[in-house]
């Protein structure tokens, strides 16, 4: 399987390109949205950088969730913000780069309604099963499910997220069957569902929540874990 | 991103830091872009 980007950035609205302008920024405090609940990478990951922004630039940097809509509303918010470079978005590849594709009702338009400042983190996907499936790697993953078509269950965080398109592009590329099984939110939560896992054991959990977290860790020493890309997802 | 205490801080969480200039982060939006576009679209996902 190809690696699943979930770059994280700051882009802030287009319109800020005044020299004269440029000199005195910043001279107010900025914010930066984050459109994603406290406790989400993107979240932990703005709070990491913004006290070190705020000591750079010598002004507050002030951190502000608005989650919804799969980060959809925090970037129409940005985008709709006064395009001076004081409101900045902490986007991600979610919904920048699937959502426009993936939503009928896009508010925004992520290539124009953005300029981008600076690309901070990326982090992998990874398919985790348990000990019990009759494989031991994507390959037999793969023989596995062109053997017993429909039955292979993968557990994802949501139709349409990063890592059920990245599931369809391995099905594409594998020419196999699978039945998906979205849920609602973060991954943590498919993984959370262990008793029905358990009775069916040959659903997978797709994952793009970061490798080190521990409900991914403590799964993956209780399961079997696949590594979805080897590269670093940033190579090109 | 580059200071030893966010970055490490960032690898902690699995994350992988990657300090790139502007240009470069726009490439890869414009990049990406095109390519789950051209996925959803190989695969038939209706948009919801």
């Amino acid at each position: 399987m190809k690696e699943l980007r979930v770059f994280v950035l700051s882009a802030f609205a287009l319109g800020f390109a005044s020299a004269a302008l440029a000199q005195l920024y910043p001279a107010k405090p900025i914010k930066i949205v984050i459109p994603f609940p406290p406790g989400n990478t993107m979240d932990i990951m703005t709070r990491l950088i913004a006290p070190k922004m705020s000591e750079r630039l010598g002004q507050p940097i002030v951190a502000e969730n608005r989650p919804g809509a799969s980060g959809m509303l925090g970037l129409d918010f940005v985008a709709k913000a006064a395009p001076d470079g004081y409101t900045l978005a902490a986007g991600q590849g979610g919904n920048l780069v699937v959502l426009p594709h993936t939503s009928k009702n896009i508010p925004y338009d992520a290539l124009k309604d953005f300029l981008p400042i600076a690309v901070s983190t990326t982090n992998y996907l990874g398919i985790v099963a348990y000990p019990e499936v009759p494989f031991k790697s994507i390959g037999e993953m793969i023989s596995y499910a062109k053997a017993n078509p429909g039955k292979l269950t993968v557990a994802t965080n949501g139709e349409g997220g990063f890592p059920h398109l990245a599931f369809e592009h391995l099905r594409v590329m594998g020419s196999f069957t699978f039945t998906h099984v979205p849920y609602k939110g973060s991954a943590a939560r498919a993984f959370r569902s262990g008793p029905t896992h358990r009775r069916r054991p040959r659903r997978f959990a797709a994952t793009s929540r970061a490798a080190g977290s521990a409900t991914s860790r403590r799964r993956e020493r209780r399961g079997r874990s696949f590594s979805s890309s080897t590269t670093r997802s940033t190579t090109r | 991103m580059k200071l030893p205490e966010v970055s490490d801080k960032l690898v902690t969480a699995g994350l992988i830091v990657v300090a790139e200039s502007p240009e470069y982060f726009g490439e890869v939006i414009r990049s990406d872009y095109a390519k789950y576009g051209k996925l959803v679209r190989d695969i038939g996902f209706q948009p919801q």
